[in-house]
């Protein structure tokens, strides 16, 4: 083996080691012996060995890449591979160098090479077209085929019921979640709960079962929401959130009103900065509504706020919260957020960091629901009176005398809040996640254990062809 | 009838978006796109209007009425960073003139050196501290815990560490304690990787399963 593979500076001269680079062509003389032509014809290619080893990978490279048989499957990367792990490199002067991209992100990079380096538009006229069946992505549509039936199976069949329902109480298990049930449930009527709506559509299959259980404890315990958001579609979002719990009244004969039962504050622009404005100019955002209307709330302070409650879709949103909003008041703030965010929100609640409680995903609004059901015949404070929510089954009387309409509404009973929930869902939801889980195992199980199995009978050829 | 019109759209999207499992089939590869496109522009629109409605115009209204501020700071006040704050954005519309690029990228250094001070207090008043604190209080049993946490930490961090020695022999390498010590921040990593790609998964399995009751529960 000839030289040690080393970076090459800006003031390195290609063609300065003598007789083992080539030599620029001279310019043409008179004489044909030096002319370019001739001296290209003069020149034999070097050994291979008296190659450096940069050009040897090239060349060994260059030729697997010729031989399609000989080319590498493609393998699943190592931890090495993704993360950055450098190839380490001896400079002259004992300097240690290294290269910031991990080995994926070079091969990724080569691609990107390959890809941009060639005639796009000609490659794309010249692909051939394929038939039906072979476009079809097969690994991918049985993979898909499997997890459907798996999630599918509960919503049809009765009889699956694989694992447990959550527990009806989170606990000593759960103490951050059972904090933000306490939390919510101290508030007295007509207390104010500033609520961080960080979620929007594409979150909402998961979050809105905590926002809706948590927004419906708010209102139970008659407490105003006042709801702000970094998230443009979030606040449109949580307009329809609204809407649907209000709907959900009307067989009481309640409905939600805007700016008296709950507060839909303007968008807050600029993220973080955002969050900050919300900290030191709370009194004037509280003034303008998300339609761009006064509120004529009398705010001046988030410390008026009896607590503070965030929904988030990503960890950074709960992480913004956190830094931004936590460290400016000295009101409590609990969160609730999905599996994905989980691990990087629950430092925060860690001896309440930040964070006064979490609450986490569908299993954690399942028993907050039935935690919040059992509070409903001891609810304290609330006068509340028994009567049936349900609509008279029998025609309805018209009523000969006209009510006159100045006369005081009969008082609202908060319990419908939780009692007109809708749970039909519920149950075959948690049954399909967990059949969904098990199915996505195997799948991962057998995944690991083909290429494992690959990645072991190559190493045997490998040995033996050496 | 707006109702069952929207869950019949929404119906309709949704089996546009599970197209995608199919691969690249003529015309169903671009029904995937399409919702996608949808998403993409309706997002874009309403983010535009909320700002209008809820940012802007009221701003707007608030600098024409003398005996208002929109910060507290006065109405006059009001006016400056109003028109500052336009003039800043005009501004950033003329980042393609390669002659005033260092008037746009000085607009962007305030925007962006702004933005790094609030970061920073926050994340050292908001995590850095909290959470410094919150790891140093061991309660009665948990020192196992810490202990377990701080080597965790320690090796996680230490893989990242590319140390090494050059031997008489020219050779380089690292010693035996620092590659056991990266073998066990690997496997830290691994795990962590592995508990974050497994809570993602079950964020989606979730949303699926909200996707398929929505579906199976149509029209029904």
């Amino acid at each position: 083996m000839g030289r040690d593979f080393r970076w090459l500076d800006d003031d390195d001269d290609l063609f300065a080691d003598g007789d083992d680079r080539a030599e620029p062509p001279r310019p043409a003389q008179s004489n044909d012996e030096n002319s370019p032509a001739s001296i290209l014809r003069r020149r034999q290619d070097r050994p291979v060995e008296e190659l450096d080893s940069r050009l040897q990978a090239l060349r060994a490279k260059a030729l697997s890449a010729a031989d399609p048989k000989a080319a590498p499957p493609q393998t699943l990367y190592d931890v090495d591979d993704v993360l950055v792990s450098p190839e380490i490199a001896h400079r002259p002067g004992g300097v240690i160098s290294a290269s910031a991209l991990s080995q994926a992100q070079k091969k990724q990079v080569e691609l990107l090479q390959d890809i941009v380096g060639g005639p796009l538009e000609a490659d794309a006229r010249a692909e051939p077209r394929r038939g039906f069946l072979s476009a079809l992505a097969w690994p991918r549509l049985l993979t898909a085929l499997i997890i459907l039936a798996a999630v599918t199976a509960p919503f049809v069949l009765l009889n699956i019921a694989p694992g447990d329902l959550p527990p009806p109480t989170f606990g000593t298990d759960n103490p951050a979640a059972e904090r933000v049930f306490a939390a919510l449930d101290s508030l007295q009527e007509g207390d104010w709960a500033l609520v961080g709506y960080e979620y929007g559509p594409t979150a909402a299959g998961e979050l809105d079962a905590l926002a809706d259980i948590l927004l419906r404890h708010l209102f139970f315990r008659g407490a105003k929401p006042i709801i702000v958001s970094s998230n443009p579609i979030a606040l449109v979002h949580a307009r329809n959130v609204l809407n649907d719990i209000s709907r959900s009244v009307r067989p009481a004969g309640m409905s939600l009103q805007a700016n008296q039962d709950y507060y839909l504050l303007r968008y807050l622009a600029g993220g973080a900065l955002g969050l900050r404005d919300l900290s030191h100019n709370f009194a004037s955002i509280v003034n303008i509504s998300a339609r761009g209307f006064p509120t004529y709330l009398e705010l001046t302070s988030l410390d008026e706020m009896a607590l503070m409650l965030l929904i988030a879709e990503r960890a950074d949103d709960i992480r913004h919260w956190a830094e931004q909003v936590a460290p400016t008041t000295t009101v409590d703030l609990v969160a609730a957020t999905g599996y994905a965010a989980q691990p990087l929100a629950e430092p925060y609640a860690l001896q309440s960091a930040g964070i006064s409680g979490l609450l986490v995903g569908i299993r954690g609004a399942y028993t907050y629901g039935l935690m919040l059901q059992d509070r409903l015949p001891t609810a304290p404070g609330e006068n509340l009176e028994a009567f049936d929510l349900l609509p008279p089954t029998g025609t309805p009387q018209p009523n000969a005398t006209p009510q006159p309409t100045a006369s005081p509404a009969p008082a609202p009973n908060l319990a419908a809040y939780v009692q007109l929930r809708d749970r039909r869902q519920e149950t075959p939801r948690l049954q399909a996640i967990t059949m969904g889980t098990m199915a996505a195992t195997l799948i991962i199980a057998f995944g690991n254990a083909y290429f494992g199995l690959q990645a072991l009978l190559r190493r045997r050829t490998k040995s033996k062809g050496q | 009838m707006t109702e069952q019109t929207i869950a019949l759209v929404s119906f309709v999207l949704t089996l546009m978006v599970f197209s995608y499992v199919l691969g690249d089939l003529p015309l169903l590869r671009h029904l995937y796109r399409l919702a996608v496109y949808i998403l993409v522009g309706a997002a874009a629109a309403f983010t535009a209007i909320v700002t209008w409605e809820g940012v802007i115009l009221p701003y707007l209204q608030d600098i024409q009425n003398p005996s208002t501020s929109w910060t507290l700071l006065g109405n006059q006040a009001d006016i400056v960073i109003f028109f500052t704050a336009l003039a800043f954005g005009l501004l950033l519309l003329l980042k393609p003139v390669a002659r005033l690029a260092w008037f746009t990228n000085s607009i962007f250094a305030v925007m962006i050196v702004v933005s790094a001070a609030t970061a920073v207090t926050g994340a050292l008043t908001g995590t850095l501290l909290p959470l410094l604190h919150a790891t140093s209080i061991v309660e009665s049993g948990g020192l196992l815990d810490a202990a377990i946490v701080f080597l965790a930490t320690a090796a996680a961090l230490f893989y990242f560490q590319y140390q090494v020695k050059e031997s008489a022999e020219s050779e380089i390498k690292s010693a035996p304690a620092s590659q056991a010590l990266r073998f066990v921040g690997k496997a830290v990593i691994v795990t962590t990787l592995g508990a974050l790609y497994a809570a993602a998964m079950l964020t989606s399995l979730t949303i699926l399963t909200e996707r398929v009751g929505f579906l199976l529960g149509f029209g029904g």
